[in-house]
């Protein structure tokens, strides 16, 4: 009888309860009242100063590499400069999918706990409105260097990575960094090749890879699976460098016209197509209509299935058609090729100049029996890891009815830092420390750091972005000696954003590592690569849309800015 | 019975009242006048005028939109004219008294426009300008442009000043008039600038977020600014101290403040307008269906408008909704109250019915009876239970609820961390037209009978190998050797079969050519044809230790004196194999089977450390496609989706397995 009394209970006083938190009426206004009448005069603006405060707080440093020395060393010379602040240095193991997969996890958080993080691929972050954007810092005067901040840096460098429309900015470089082909010299005069200029065309290039294979050594050390296509390597170095200099004329329908919203007086009405000059299409020259380049692919104006991308498509296989014997036999399934050029088995490899810094620690470790890459090593390979003396030259230039321009190549920036958006002090503390990283003090820590020879996860690609900071001694000398010849990857750069797949659309980029395989395996003919190239855009092009977050509405107005248009987009 | 059914019928007594009580506790009040649709979406409106000061006639409500037109309508909703420009409209503003226009367009021109649409002037800059405002008398207007500028023009349109922010500006706002105007400016930088009529900084307040919109009091005394994290924050305009702020649920698109301060209107893109006191408590929030991009309020704040993105441009009445919002408000709470009513009644007779009959005592008793001995059960084992707890918790939270996760993921558009969308079926849909994941299937088939066969074959003849060793020593000997290899990780198993493949200088090549069989050489994993077998290949001889121990953990429990009894029966070891052991190690088999089906469907390291899927989609497996999707296509909803498929392939196989494949103890029974 308890438990029935009991159980009454509990029910009446929860239906009360419940009632009680039924929602509430909402308050009635007072709708009667009507708002008093504004004052006449304008209020007086009180004088107000602003208070300096020390800096403090944590700063979480986690940046995809092993380099824990260099990191370390600008953390303590910020920490020691603002003892108030804690910068924990928080290394993540390199590795570009299980990073990205671990800045994803830090943003699940509201507010991640991490300060800097940095990766080529944080677009989908920014455009999620997750990331920092530079842009009003640049505004404001750096405190180590006491000037306006964007100063401290090469114009070209902000140009290529700042939204040529916003302004906005997400991801912070501070290096450069430049690719070009290295050749070993002694196994091209054992196969007669002597004269070797900065920048040869493509023909004297298949003369060379003849010569070098009939020589008996393999001309080219290049490895070539679906993964060292579709990820990156340096085969998409190669056919984006070749769709560039077929593709470069289409800049004339795709631009910004009068009236679009993209329009910039006093650039856009200036330009002047003008294939010879290398810089024609930087973005301080010209603006892009994202809009008239998709309504240029998707009504057929740009068409890939024509006699040039065949003409194209020849030029390169002459040299990396497995049939010709150029590249290492089994390069479709070769995952390394370094080894080869390592151990002097293969004449030429390409590189960036990365490979200054790298190459005689690569060959000390081989020496000793140890690689860091993927490629096996054994006993004979180690023999043979002695310092040889190499040369460079630029990508070649392909040649042909076609071709609109000379061979360029990546000439960028390096270094994509970026910092997870949180409330203004936390930010204005993580800016600072970057701004010391950026600055001469800081670089200067920074280079001695990533230059020391026993600092083995060391080394540098190129020289760096920031002005009035110089390379060491010897380093100096080696990056003063390269050869600019343009670059190929820029923001609306039209040959770059279709040359491996549509717009980094991953979908397309792997059909299209597929169908570079099956070409180079000579199971697809040149006019079957650019037929089926053609027909990779046509049937992916209603989710290519949607990736870039684009309607056919938009591109049937090229001349309004999209909804969905952002200025991190892949464009 | 007769008392279940009578539960049952509360229980859905209950449910009808709910069903009809909350979709009438749901309806929300409007007070809205009118509503105007254009076909594209609505990018500005600003309205001027209100009742208390004007006739309807006299109410100007003006709507720009991505159409490239500007309509103005009177306070009853008719269209009076509308001005087209060059591009869409993007932003703009309106006298009180609706003597001037001002618009900003995508075709790089503000334009200022008299009371019948005439244009008085028009003002061009390098870039598309993006937002204006003009002073209650005319004679101050300022724009904002994508060249990251703010301009400042007399009435006549001469430029008094521009201000090169370099930064991104959109936020503008006018206060005062003739010599004592003043321009209000957001930026993307969190800065709001207060400028004088000659352009100079008077006030400089700094917030968090990039400033989307600004609305100032005819007396610069407030300053309302909506930023893109989602707040609204009211200034002080003497100071810029922080007065208030109000938190919606999505980034800030517009907001308006009334003349004199007395309420505040907050467009946000979570999909409400929200009406604020002046003190920063929510009066009403105006639920539309889609973005809101922007707003106004009247001068006195009688009336607001509410532009969408889906073109619909909505004039509300602020009295009329409040006070239908007070009555929508009483009958919410009257029926909840009468829900609860009804369902306390309901429960009540529960309970006496329960109470006074016979059959309700009898059901209560057994009902009841076997949750309590449970609980008691439970009580008396406490320590037991408490000491299982956080395995239990470990549990759920790092195994059960990622899966649940995924299998709710499964039917989202997923990306961590930014956003969650309910897509239905669309990822599955997908899937059916994916090549590499309907490729990776048939490689899964493949990978599943290989496996299969690899695990029951070798294995097991080398248990019953050791097995049938007769010397104890050897037994142990043999045994620990092919033991031994289950410490070596599979993927340095897998790292050194891939030099061994390796096309230039891998071992398998290299012994090809040195006994003279060139001709065979192959690259292994970049030749479509023999690339999945080469996969298959790794780890001859395929003894699987784990399998192994398996086997023979069976084999030794099978009782000697059954073995003796064959052998004095005179059979063969061959008979004995197939008559007594392989028989009594079904139970074996029947585990392997099931181990060896899951691990063969969800293969993905030994892929992708190996080919990567390629030469094509030569080599594909589903959990290689899953594994691309999410880390490489950023789709994560569809690698759920494919997490999902692969769960009920490994769930449908173990309950066949379970079925139809009899373990030796079922066939001794």
């Amino acid at each position: 009888m308890k438990q029935y009394r009991s159980i009454l209970g509990l029910l009446l006083v929860g239906a009360l309860a419940l009632t009680a938190c039924g929602a509430p009426a909402a308050e009635p206004a007072d709708v009667s009242a009507a708002p008093a009448a504004a004052a006449e005069e304008v209020v007086d603006i009180e004088e107000t100063t602003a208070e300096e405060e020390e800096l403090s707080g944590d700063i979480v440093v986690s940046i995809a590499s092993n380099d824990v020395q260099t990191y370390q060393a600008l953390a303590d010379a910020y920490m020691e400069m603002h003892p108030g602040v804690d910068v924990l240095v928080e290394l993540k193991a390199p590795g570009v999918d299980a990073y990205l997969q671990w800045v994803r996890t830090q943003f699940t958080s509201e507010v991640p706990r991490v300060s800097i993080v940095e990766s080529p691929h944080l677009r989908e972050f920014a455009q999620e409105g997750r990331l920092l954007n530079w842009a009003p810092y640049l505004n404001k005067i750096n405190p180590y260097t006491d000037e306006k901040w964007e100063h401290s840096f090469e114009d070209w460098g902000l140009n290529l990575v700042r939204d040529p429309n916003t302004g906005q900015m997400f991801t912070m470089p501070y290096m450069s960094i430049q690719t070009f082909w290295l050749y070993n010299k002694a196994l091209f005069e054992a196969a007669g090749i002597s004269d070797v200029p900065a920048q040869p065309t493509w023909n004297q290039f298949v003369e060379w890879n003849e010569k070098i294979r009939d020589a008996g050594y393999i001309p080219i050390a290049m490895e070539g699976t679906t993964e060292q296509i579709w990820g990156g390597g340096r085969m998409p170095w190669l056919m984006r460098s070749a769709m560039d200099q077929y593709h470069r004329d289409e800049l004339q329908s795709i631009r910004c016209q009068e009236g679009d919203w993209c329009f910039r007086e006093g650039i856009d009405d200036k330009w002047m197509y003008d294939p010879a000059d290398v810089r024609n299409d930087d973005p301080d020259r010209i603006s892009v209509n994202i809009s008239r380049h998709l309504k240029a692919l998707r009504d057929g104006d740009i068409n890939f299935n024509n006699e040039c991308t065949v003409e194209m498509m020849e030029r390169i296989g002459r040299v990396f058609k497995t049939e010709n014997g150029f590249v290492p036999e089994g390069w479709s399934g070769m995952t390394d090729a370094y080894p080869l050029f390592l151990t002097q088995k293969a004449a030429m490899r390409m590189v960036h100049g990365g490979i200054f810094t790298s190459l005689p620690k690569d060959i000390r470790s081989l020496a000793q029996g140890e690689y860091g890459g993927s490629g096996e090593v054994d006993e004979e390979d180690a023999a043979a890891a002695v310092e040889f003396e190499y040369g460079r030259f630029a990508f070649p230039n392909i040649e042909g009815p076609c071709a609109q321009g000379t061979a360029r190549a990546n000439e960028l920036t390096q270094g994509y830092l970026a910092i997870p958006l949180k409330d203004r002090a936390q930010n204005d503390l993580e800016v600072d420390f970057i701004m010391f990283w950026t600055s001469p003090q800081g670089m200067k820590i920074f280079l001695e750091n990533k230059l020391d020879p026993d600092n083995l996860q060391g080394g540098i690609a190129g020289p760096p972005l920031i002005k009035d900071v110089e390379l060491p001694g010897e380093w100096k000398e080696v990056f003063d000696n390269s050869v600019f010849i343009g670059n190929y990857e820029k923001p609306g750069a039209p040959g770059d954003a279709v040359a491996r797949g549509f717009f980094k659309y991953e979908v397309t980029k792997r059909e299209w590592s597929i169908m570079v395989q099956e070409f180079f395996a000579g199971q697809l003919t040149a006019e079957e690569f650019a037929a089926s190239y053609q027909a990779l855009l046509e049937d992916n092009f209603d989710g290519l849309l949607e990736y870039l977050n684009l309607t056919h509405e938009d591109l049937d107005n090229p001349e309004k800015r999209p909804p969905g248009w952002v200025a991190a987009g892949p464009y | 019975m007769k008392i279940k059914r009578a539960i049952g019928g509360i229980g859905l007594a209950l449910a009808i009242l709910l069903g009809i009580a909350l979709p009438l506790a749901a309806q929300t009040p409007q007070g809205l006048l009118w509503e105007r649709v254009v076909a594209t979406r609505i990018e500005a409106v600003a309205l001027a005028g209100a009742t208390s000061q004007l006739s309807e006639n006299g109410a100007r409500v003006a709507v720009g939109s991505r159409d490239n037109i500007l309509r103005l309508f009177d306070g009853t909703g008719n269209p009076l004219w509308q001005f087209e420009a060059d591009n869409s409209i993007l932003g703009v503003d309106i006298s009180p008294d609706g003597q001037w226009l001002v618009v900003a367009s995508e075709d790089r021109f503000v334009y200022l426009l008299n009371e019948a649409g005439g244009t008085l002037w028009q003002f061009k800059a390098a870039r598309s300008m993006n937002n204006a405002a003009v002073a209650k008398d005319g004679s101050l207007v300022a724009a904002t442009s994508d060249d990251l500028s703010v301009y400042a023009l007399d009435a006549d349109g001469n430029l008094l000043w521009q201000e090169a922010l370099g930064i991104g500006v959109r936020a503008v706002d006018i206060y005062g008039s003739g010599e004592k105007a003043r321009v209000v400016v957001g930026s993307d930088d969190g800065l709001v600038t207060i400028y004088s009529r000659t352009g100079k900084a008077l006030l400089q307040a700094e917030l968090d977020y990039s400033v989307r919109s600004v609305s100032a009091m005819s007396n610069g005394a407030r300053i309302l600014a909506g930023a893109n994290d989602g707040s609204a924050i009211l200034l002080n305009g003497a100071n810029g101290s922080e007065l208030w702020r109000f938190e919606a649920e999505d980034a800030i698109s517009s907001v308006s403040l009334a003349a004199d301060g007395s309420s505040a209107l907050v467009g946000s893109e979570d999909g409400s307008a929200y009406l604020l006191a002046d003190d920063g408590a929510l009066i009403h929030r105006f639920q539309q269906a889609e973005k809101v991009l922007s707003v106004a309020l009247a001068p006195d704040g009688s009336r607001l408008v509410v532009g969408a993105v889906s073109g619909v441009a909505r004039v509300y009445d602020r009295e009329k909704a409040l006070s239908e919002a007070a009555q929508s408000a009483a009958h919410q709470q009257r029926t909840i109250g009468g829900v609860i009513g009804g369902a306390t009644l309901l429960a009540l007779l529960g309970v006496w019915v329960a109470r006074n009959t016979a059959a309700g005592q009898q059901v209560w008793r057994r009902s009841s009876a076997a949750p309590w001995a449970v609980l008691q059960t439970m009580w008396k084992a406490r320590l037991s239970y408490l000491l299982i707890l956080p395995t239990l918790a470990l549990l759920l939270t790092f195994n059960y609820y990622p899966a649940f996760s995924g299998l709710y993921h499964a039917f989202t558009d997923w990306s961590p961390g930014a956003r969650t969308e309910w897509v239905g079926l669309a990822n599955f849909r997908f899937l059916l037209e994916d090549r590499f994941f309907l490729s990776g299937f048939r490689n899964a088939a493949i990978l599943v009978v290989v496996s299969i066969v690899k695990t029951m074959t070798v294995p097991l003849l080398v248990s019953v190998f050791i097995f049938n060793l007769r010397n104890r020593f050897s037994q142990y000997w043999f045994r620990t050797l092919f033991v031994v290899p289950i410490v070596l990780p599979a993927v340095v198993e897998i790292l050194v079969w891939n030099n061994i493949y390796d096309p230039a200088i891998g071992l398998l090549n290299e012994s090809l050519k040195l006994i003279g069989l060139e001709e065979f050489t192959r690259v292994w994993y970049g030749d479509a044809r023999v690339a999945l077998v080469s996969i298959l290949f790794i780890g001859v001889p395929w003894v699987n230790a784990f399998a192994l121990l398996i086997f023979y953990g069976g084999l030794i429990s099978i009782s000697n004196e059954i073995i003796d009894a064959s052998k004095v029966d005179g059979a063969s070891a061959w008979r004995r194999f197939w008559k007594i052991e392989l028989p009594l190690l079904m139970g074996q088999i029947k585990l392997l089977l099931i181990l060896n089906f899951i691990n063969a469907v969800q293969t993905f390291e030994l892929v992708f450390l190996t080919t990567g899927g390629g030469p094509g989609a030569a080599t594909y497996t589903p959990a290689l496609e899953l594994y691309y999707m999410a880390m490489r296509m950023d789709r994560m909803g569809v690698a759920s989706a494919i997490g999902m498929v692969l769960f009920l392939i490994i769930l449908a196989g173990t309950v066949l397995n379970i079925r139809y494949v009899k373990s030796s103890t079922e066939f001794e029974a």
